[in-house]
Order: C-alpha cells, then structure tokens, then sequence
C-alpha cells in the first residue's frame, strides 16, 4: 500500500503534435509548455492513435548534429515504436523499462489506453521522499479521515455520557464557597496561591512575585527557540532541552493537580 | 451609413454558425458550479494540475502517531466554529437573557443540547490535544530553524486558545463562570503600571457585568476568531513551505 506506483507521479494529458509538425514549431511548443517531450500523433486522429515521441534530447542529437542536411518534420526523427507502462505499475517497474530499453520516457497506459506520459526526471525522489514514503492522496488522506471520525465519535460519547453541566443562574451578591478556574488555567492559579511563600520579603511580594514569575512562561515559551537554536534534534543528544521540557511539563502536572485537590 | 455603422458594431455577427455554439456557452456557465476541476474554470485557471501536484505530494515514512495532533487541534477548531455558530444564532449576550437561552439552548432548541455539548467538550479536549502537539514539535526538536517562526505562531495560537476558553466561560452566566470570571479578572491587576487599566478594560467598569459580558462576547465570537483564523493561516502556510521536519 505504501509503495509509490506510476500513476502517483505520472504527468496527465500528454501533449501530441502531428507528424508533419516543422521541428522549430516543436521546440517552441515544447518551451512554452514546459516539458521534454512530445507525442507524435497520427493525422486526423479522434481519439488520438499516437506513433512515436520525439524528445528534446533528440531534437539535439538528430538534428543540430545533422546540420546541415538536418530534417525538419517531427515525423522525421521521431522515435517508435513506443514503449508503455501500466499505470498501475510500481515505480521500480518504470526505472527498470528505461534502463532496459536506453530511454528516459514512457508512455502510460490505463487499460491499455494511453494517458499519460511517464519520464525519468517523474522518478528523481523529492527532497523529503524516502524509502517508504506515501501518497499524500488517497494513503494518508484515508488515515487523516480515520483519525477525525474516530475523535468526532470519542467526543460523542463525552457529551454523551457527560452533558455540558448547568449550574444555577449567577448572583452577584451570592458568592459560593470553592471558586475554582478551568482545569487549564488551575496550574497557574495554584502558582498563584503558591506564591504566598515570598510574604515573608514583605505585604508586596506574594502578588507581585507570582504574576511576575507566571509572566515569565509565555515569554520563555514564545521565544523558546530563540534560546535553544542549536541545529541538533535527536532528543537524546539534547539533554538539557529535554530535561527542561519534561521538568516543566510536570511542573505544570503537578500544580494543575495540587489546584484541584486543594 | 450600414457599412459605417457595421464596422463600428463591436460584435461579429457570424454567417454560419455552428448551431450548437450558443447553447454550449450557456451551458458552460455551469461550469463555474461544477467546473472547478474539469471544464471551462480549470481550463483558465488550472486548478486540476495545482491541485494533483499538492494531491501527490509524499507524505514522508518517518511520520507517525505523533504527527497528527496538530491536524485534530484544527479539526475541533473547525467543530468550534460550526457548533459555535450554531449556538450563536439562539444565544443572548445579556445579563437578564443569557442563563434562560442557554437553559433554552439545551432544553428546547433541537440538537442544542448536542450542539452544547460538542462546544463545551471541544473546548477541554483541543486545550488537551494542543498540548500533545506542542509537546510532541518540542521532542522532535521540531521548532529549530527554519521552523523557529512557527514555533512562535503556535503559542501564540494557543494563547489564543486560552483567551478563547476565558472569554467563553462567562457566557453562560451561571454561577461558577460568573465568579471564576470575578477571581480571574482581578489577577492582571498585579502586572505593575497597567494593571489596574488592564483590569478596567477587560470588565468594561469596575464590577463585572453587563459591559464585561458584552466585551467578553465580542472577543469570543468576533475578535478571536479572526485572530485566530489569520494565525492559523501563517501557520499553514510556514508548515506547506517549510514542509515536515525530517526525521531524526
């Protein structure tokens, strides 16, 4: 399933010309439409019965080469007849035909219908494609709507077995006994509350030490990267980062649960 | 004078059109429905060959469980908005109406309870989810250059998340939010210089009331949103470009 195949890298709709094309009108179609090859059709063709390929490569080697007696029709030094390739075919298949048959394009077949064009610049491996690699379309895509069905149904059975809550209608004048923030904001309230320890520096401290030092974390998280721009990223080669990280992470742990069971 | 006339007529009247041709371009203007991918529209625009190469873009091997949370924090954003709308269009943003619609929203309105339901528990499970994704960029060491800048829109996102989840507290004005709101508000106040004109500004007066609510409602529903939505396309756009960190 993970394996690239012909079609996940094929390129669609192949452009064709008629054998008597002029050569220089070949090359000029072949610039303005960016790519290296052309398909030869036969004339008045519906659907079109391709005959042969002509290629930029040939364009230098029979034809500059062949001045001045050069030909001058695509139909001339086209090449035929055409060698094809399932589309179905893994891209092995491809790199092995080329290699075979000294070429650098195929045609591509659906049902034995031509469709598309499959060259080897297709195979050269993006950047970031390694061994094992998969189409984003369908492969990950079908993992991706697995993912969100599965957590649309897991907040289903939240709201399900644990409704939104619907408490008493608010009384400014009725002030109830635990006020307690939302479970993410608790770890910062519990700081809050912690920070009554610095009373002893003076009536100010408690206040202005917390929300100094709670002020602190947005900034340290914000520009974390600025301060650990090392180009390393095996978490294993960096300790300190990771000690950090995971220090912080059960600080934050820790104090959200102190919150809630204070 | 006809001749004169003809020749400024803009329009060629053709002697012998092909009888389909004008019932063909009428037909064609359905194409800007259904021809975004095939037909007129993608013929000008070629949106099938964009479309295929993003389509056909390799997901690389080394990206697994981990990887995917950022995605699922953007699927219940997207929960968020659609349920979020929909309760926008029963809920009340004043202090006598706001508790009686949202009791009205869950007892009365159909599917509000599901609607409810999926906003509140939204709100819980992204702030989770949004955790696991930071954590998992910060193992992978995900946030070094050229990546740096993300790193940054991304906890600003999450800030963003935390505004959202305190300004969305309030609006049911029931007891608890209502208070929680009253402690909340006060802690600003600590920041030296500012604080107490920040503490003014976010309650709109002195106590929290109708102003405070109207100003939370705002930010909810208006403000954050946008901010929101401008934030998570640089984040996007930083991630198609910079593509996935490699593996490690």
């Amino acid at each position: 399933m993970g394996m690239m195949r012909v079609r996940d890298v094929m390129s669609d709709d192949p452009v064709s010309v008629p054998p008597g094309t002029d050569l220089v009108d070949a090359a000029r179609l072949m610039r303005r439409m960016g790519i290296r090859s052309l398909l030869v059709r036969e004339e008045h063709s519906e659907p079109p019965r391709y005959v042969g390929i002509v290629t930029g490569t040939d364009l230098a080697g029979r034809v500059l080469a062949e001045e001045p007696h050069a030909p001058v029709t695509v139909g001339e030094i086209m090449t035929f007849p055409l060698l094809t390739i399932d589309y179905n075919e893994p891209l092995r298949r491809a790199n092995e035909e080329m290699v075979r048959h000294h070429v650098r394009h195929l045609v591509v077949t659906r049902g034995g219908a031509p469709v598309a064009i499959i060259s080897a610049r297709d195979l050269l491996l993006p950047e970031e494609e390694v061994e094992g690699a998969i189409p984003f379309w369908p492969h990950h895509l079908l993992k991706e709507v697995v993912a969100a069905l599965l957590v649309i149904a897991i907040m289903l059975v939240f709201v399900w077995l644990s409704p939104a809550p619907m408490l008493e209608q608010a009384d400014p004048f009725v002030t109830p006994e635990h006020i307690k923030p939302e479970w993410y904001f608790l770890a910062a309230y519990q700081f809050l509350k912690f920070a009554e320890v610095f009373r002893f520096l003076g009536g100010w401290a408690p206040k202005m030490l917390g929300v100094g030092l709670m002020g602190i974390v947005p900034v340290l998280l914000v520009f974390f990267p600025f301060f650990d721009p090392g180009p390393e990223r095996n978490p294993r080669k960096r300790p300190v980062a990771i000690s950090f990280g995971i220090a912080c992470t059960v600080m934050f742990i820790a104090f959200t649960l102190w919150g809630h069971f204070s | 004078m006809g001749r004169w006339f003809g020749k400024l007529w803009p329009f060629k009247r053709e002697r012998n059109p092909d009888s389909g041709e004008g019932l063909r371009n009428v037909l064609n203007i359905a194409s800007l429905f259904t021809g975004v991918l095939y037909g007129e529209l993608d013929e000008r625009l070629d949106f099938r060959a964009a479309l295929s190469k993003a389509l056909r873009k390799p997901v690389p091997a080394h990206v697994n469980f981990w990887f995917c949370f950022g995605g699922i924090a953007f699927l219940i954003f997207l929960i968020q908005v659609v349920t979020g709308v929909a309760l926008l269009l029963y809920y009340r943003p004043t202090v006598d109406q706001a508790y009686a619609s949202v009791v009205h929203i869950t007892n009365v309105v159909p599917f509000g309870w599901l609607t409810r339901g999926f906003h509140h528990w939204g709100a819980n499970l992204i702030m989770v989810v949004v955790m696991i994704h930071a954590l998992r960029v910060f193992m992978y060491g995900a946030y070094k250059p050229p990546r740096d800048f993300n790193w940054v829109v991304g906890s600003l996102l999450m800030f963003g998340l935390l505004i959202f989840g305190f300004s969305g507290y309030l609006l049911p004005w029931n007891s608890l939010s209502y208070w929680a709101t009253v402690v909340g508000a006060e802690i600003p106040g600590a920041i030296p210089l500012i604080g107490d004109d920040l503490v003014y500004f976010i309650k709109g007066g002195d106590t929290v009331g109708q102003l405070a609510l109207t100003r939370f409602f705002a930010f909810h529903v208006v403000l954050m949103p946008l901010a929101m939505m401008v934030l998570l396309l640089m984040h996007f756009l930083m991630i198609r470009r910079l593509g996935i960190s490699g593996p490690l």
